[in-house]
C-alpha cells in the first residue's frame, strides 16, 4: 500500500502588506487567525511576489513561471495558452482540483482547470464570506477518496483600491476626526524625500486622510483574517487535519502610506514583499520564522507539485520547492531572488541576503535592506557599493539567461489593438536581450 | 404622511434634542457635517451616506409607524457600491439582494427569523437563521441554527454548497458545530449579530448611547470589541430633492469599516452603511 497523498489547501489573499499581521509585531491590526497560523506553521519572512500585480503574480503561482515566461506581464495580457497550470497538472495525478473565489489569471477560464465552487466578486466585502462558506461547505460535504487540491481566493484587503481613488470612493474620510485616537501613525518613511530619486508624492491627501486610509486598510485585513480563520478551522478541527498541507500567501502588497504610496505594481518592499505561511502540524516546523531564505511566489507551484507527488510543471526555470526548508533540511538555497514589474517603467528587483537593487532601463537604485528596511537611502551612486551594484547587474543577466522569454502570441499584430499598454512583449524582449548581451 | 411633514417634525425634535444636550454639556463636538477637515470628502456630502449617494436618489423612507418594539419584520435592500461599467471615475449603487429580519418576543426572550439572499458573481446565495437571544439588556445571542446554500440562476440548488451550523453562547463561550467539526470563540462582551444589533438600537437609541459588544457576523465570524455611539444628525437628500434628517449612530471595531446606522424619528434604522455594502429599509410589517 502506497503513501497517502496529502490534501492541499492554498489560500491566497489579495494586496496584503507583508507587515499586516499582529503576530509579526504590527500594533494597529488584530489578526488572531493569521496569528494562529504563524504559531502553527513556518513563516517565510523574506518572501517576494514574482510580479506585484494581480494577474502576473497569480499566473506565476499556478504555472511556476515568471511573468516574462508565462506572458501575463500586466493584468490585461493573456497567459500563453500552451502552458499547463496546477489545476490541470494535479488532475493528471489523480487529485480532485477545486477552486473558489478570485482567480484572475487573464486569458484562462478557471473552469477548464478546476471544478469551480464559487466565483466570488470583485469586492471582498461582497464576496469573501460566500467564498469562505463555499470552501467550508465543500470540506463538510465532499465524498470520495481522492486527495484534493483546494484553492481559495479572497479579495480583501484589495477593497482598499476603492477608497484610494481621488474622491475616496466609498471611504468615509470625513469621519476621521471622530476617531483620531484610533488612527495609526504614518509610516516612518512616509516623508522620505524623493527629490533624489525622481519620484514625488502623487496624492493631495491630508495627513489625516492618509491615516484614515491606513486605518481602513487594517480593518479590511481583519475582515479577511476572519474569513481565513473559517477555512483554517474547518481544516484543522475537521477530519482532514492530519493529512492536509495549508499554504497562505498574497499576490502582492500595498503601499499603505510607505513612501507615501498606495497600491502596487512597483518594486519597493511595501508592494513586492508578501506574507507566506505554511502549516501542517507534525510535518512542517511550527512557530518558525525563516529570516534567511529568499523565496518567491513562483515557488508555490514547485512546492505544491512536490508535496502532491506530481512531476514538476514543465520549464520551471526559477521555481524551487520549499519542502526541504519546511522539513528542516539543510540544503543549498538560492543566493538571490528576482521580482519583476511592467507597470510604469519596466524594472527588475534583485534581492540578496543584504542588498536590493531596483534596475530600470536607464538607472539603478540600491538599498541596504538589512540596515535600511524602509528603503530611505539610495546607495547606487556611492562608490563604496559599486561592487554590489555590479554584482546585481550580473545576477540580472544570469536570470535572463535562465528563463525562457515569452516573445508574445504568434498573432500579436491582430492582438495589438487590444493591449492597453502598447506592445510590452517587444519592449521587454528588447531590453532583456540587450542586458543579456552585455559583457 | 409626506416627507415634507416629517422633515418639519424631525427638525423640531432635533432642535429640542440639541438644546437639551447642549444644556447638559453632552453635545458631540462634531455632530453636524458642516465642517469637514478632509481633502477627499469636501464635495461628497455627509460621510454616513457617502457609499449610497446614487441609491438615495431613488430611496423613499418607510413611513408606516413601527408597532410594538420587538414584534416586527423589517426588510432591507442590500446595496452594492461599484464603479459604473466602463467608467472608473464614477460609481453607482445596485441592489444585490434582500434581507428580512423577523423579530418576536417569547417568554421575555427575543426570537429572530432571518432570511437573506444575495446575488454574487451570478450565483444566488441564501442564508437562513433562527436565533434565540438571552433576556439581557443587549438581547445577546443565546443559541441559533444557520443554514446556507447556493443556487444557480437556473434555480438548481448546489448540494455541495449546503452548510448547517448550530451555535450556542453561554458565559462568553461561543461554540459552533458544523457537523464534522466545531469551532469556538471566547467573548468578553455581550455577543450580537449584525441582524440583532438593530433591535438594540430600536430599544436603546439615545444621544447618550455608548456600548461595547462583540460581533458574531453571519453567526460565524467573530469580531470583538465593537463600540457603538451616537454620532449626531445626518441630513440626507432623497428622491425628489427632499431632505430628511436622521439620527446617526456609529460602530467601529475589529474587522469592520465604520458602520453608520441612520434612524428615523421612531428609532427605526432606515439606512445602515458600511463601505462596499449597505442596507436600506424597503419594507416593514408589524406583527401582532
Amino acid at each position: 500500500m502506497g503513501v497517502q497523498k496529502p490534501n492541499i489547501v492554498f489560500v491566497h489573499i489579495d494586496q496584503m502588506h507583508h507587515k499586516t499581521i499582529s503576530a509579526y509585531g504590527c500594533k494597529y491590526v488584530h489578526t488572531p487567525n493569521l496569528d494562529e497560523m504563524v504559531r502553527d506553521g513556518y513563516s517565510f519572512m523574506q518572501s517576494y511576489s514574482a510580479m506585484p500585480q494581480c494577474c502576473p503574480a497569480r499566473a506565476s503561482w499556478f504555472t511556476g513561471r515568471m511573468s516574462k515566461e508565462h506572458g501575463v506581464v500586466v493584468n490585461s495580457y493573456p497567459i500563453d495558452p500552451e502552458i499547463p497550470d496546477l489545476g490541470q497538472w494535479l488532475r493528471d495525478v489523480d487529485y480532485e482540483t477545486l477552486y473558489t473565489g478570485k482567480w484572475h489569471v487573464s486569458g484562462r477560464n478557471v473552469a477548464n482547470s478546476f471544478e469551480v465552487l464559487h466565483r466570488g466578486s470583485g469586492h471582498g466585502e461582497l464576496g469573501d464570506s460566500a467564498v469562505a462558506r463555499s470552501a467550508v461547505a465543500y470540506l463538510r460535504n465532499r465524498t470520495g477518496d481522492k486527495p484534493f487540491f483546494l484553492s481559495v481566493g479572497f479579495l480583501n484587503p484589495h477593497d482598499c483600491c476603492f477608497p484610494a481613488t481621488s474622491d475616496g470612493g466609498p471611504g468615509k474620510y470625513a469621519f476621521a476626526p471622530k476617531i483620531m485616537d484610533k488612527l495609526p501613525p504614518l509610516p516612518e518613511n512616509f516623508d522620505y524625500d524623493y527629490k533624489n530619486t525622481g519620484m514625488r508624492k502623487i496624492r493631495n491627501w491630508s495627513q489625516q486622510d492618509w491615516r484614515y486610509y491606513i486605518y481602513s486598510y487594517y480593518r479590511m485585513a481583519e475582515m479577511v483574517d476572519a474569513e481565513v480563520g473559517r477555512v483554517y478551522d474547518a481544516v484543522r478541527n475537521g477530519p482532514y487535519t492530519d493529512n492536509t498541507l495549508f499554504i497562505l500567501t498574497s499576490d502582492h502588497g500595498d503601499g499603505l502610506g510607505f513612501h507615501a504610496k498606495v497600491s502596487k505594481g512597483y518594486l519597493e518592499e511595501q508592494a513586492s514583499r508578501v506574507p507566506a505561511i505554511v502549516c501542517w502540524p507534525g510535518k512542517v516546523k511550527q512557530d518558525f520564522r525563516d529570516k534567511q531564505h529568499l523565496v518567491s511566489g513562483v515557488d508555490v507551484a514547485a512546492t505544491i507539485c512536490d508535496y502532491a507527488g506530481a512531476p514538476p510543471l514543465p520549464k520551471m526555470t526559477i521555481a524551487r520547492s520549499w519542502r526541504p526548508l519546511l522539513q528542516g533540511s539543510d540544503i543549498k538555497w538560492r543566493d538571490y531572488v528576482i521580482c519583476e514589474t511592467s507597470i510604469g517603467q519596466l524594472s527588475v528587483c534583485v534581492r540578496d541576503a543584504r542588498f536590493k537593487s531596483i534596475i530600470y532601463q536607464d538607472k539603478t537604485k540600491l538599498y541596504d535592506i538589512q540596515n535600511d528596511p524602509l528603503e530611505t537611502a539610495d546607495l547606487a551612486d556611492d562608490p563604496t557599493y559599486a561592487t554590489i551594484k555590479k554584482r546585481h547587474r550580473q545576477r540580472f543577466r544570469e536570470y535572463i539567461s535562465q528563463i525562457e522569454i515569452y516573445p508574445g502570441p504568434s498573432d500579436i499584430n491582430k492582438q495589438s489593438g487590444k493591449l492597453k499598454r502598447g506592445n510590452l512583449y517587444k519592449a521587454y524582449v528588447e531590453w532583456y536581450e540587450s542586458v543579456k548581451a552585455e559583457v | 404622511m409626506n416627507t415634507r411633514t416629517m422633515d418639519r417634525r424631525q427638525f423640531l425634535q432635533s432642535g429640542l434634542m440639541a438644546a437639551t444636550l447642549a444644556a447638559a454639556g453632552k453635545l458631540p463636538l462634531l455632530s453636524a457635517e458642516t465642517s469637514v477637515d478632509s481633502g477627499i470628502d469636501a464635495a461628497t456630502g455627509p460621510y454616513a451616506v457617502k457609499p449610497i449617494r446614487d441609491y438615495l436618489s431613488r430611496f423613499s423612507p418607510a413611513q408606516t409607524p413601527l408597532g410594538q418594539k420587538q414584534q416586527y419584520s423589517l426588510t432591507y435592500d442590500i446595496i452594492h457600491w461599484h464603479w459604473k461599467a466602463g467608467n472608473r471615475s464614477t460609481f453607482a449603487n445596485t441592489v444585490v439582494g434582500q434581507i428580512a429580519i423577523k423579530s418576536e418576543r417569547q417568554n421575555n426572550r427575543a426570537l429572530y427569523d432571518i432570511s437573506q439572499q444575495t446575488t454574487i458573481g451570478g450565483v444566488n446565495n441564501f442564508i437562513e437563521a433562527q436565533i434565540t437571544c438571552h433576556a439581557d439588556a443587549f438581547g445577546s445571542l443565546s443559541r441559533w441554527r444557520l443554514h446556507s446554500c447556493e443556487q444557480s440562476l437556473d434555480g438548481e440548488a448546489d448540494r455541495l454548497s449546503e452548510l448547517t451550523e448550530q451555535g450556542t453562547c453561554r458565559d462568553g463561550r461561543i461554540q459552533v458545530d458544523c457537523g464534522n467539526y466545531r469551532y469556538e470563540f471566547e467573548a468578553e462582551n455581550p455577543v450580537v449579530s449584525q441582524w440583532t444589533v438593530l433591535a438594540l438600537l430600536i430599544r436603546k437609541a439615545s444621544p447618550q448611547l455608548s456600548v461595547t459588544f462583540d460581533l458574531l457576523q453571519d453567526l460565524s465570524l467573530f469580531k470583538p470589541n465593537q463600540s457603538l455611539v451616537y454620532d449626531g444628525q445626518t441630513p440626507v437628500k432623497l428622491k425628489g430633492e427632499n431632505t430628511v434628517t436622521l439620527q446617526t449612530y456609529a460602530q467601529i471595531g475589529q474587522g469592520v469599516l465604520p458602520i453608520h446606522y441612520l434612524l428615523d424619528a421612531q428609532g427605526r434604522p432606515q439606512l445602515i452603511t458600511s463601505s462596499i455594502l449597505s442596507w436600506a429599509l424597503s419594507g416593514q410589517q408589524n406583527l401582532a
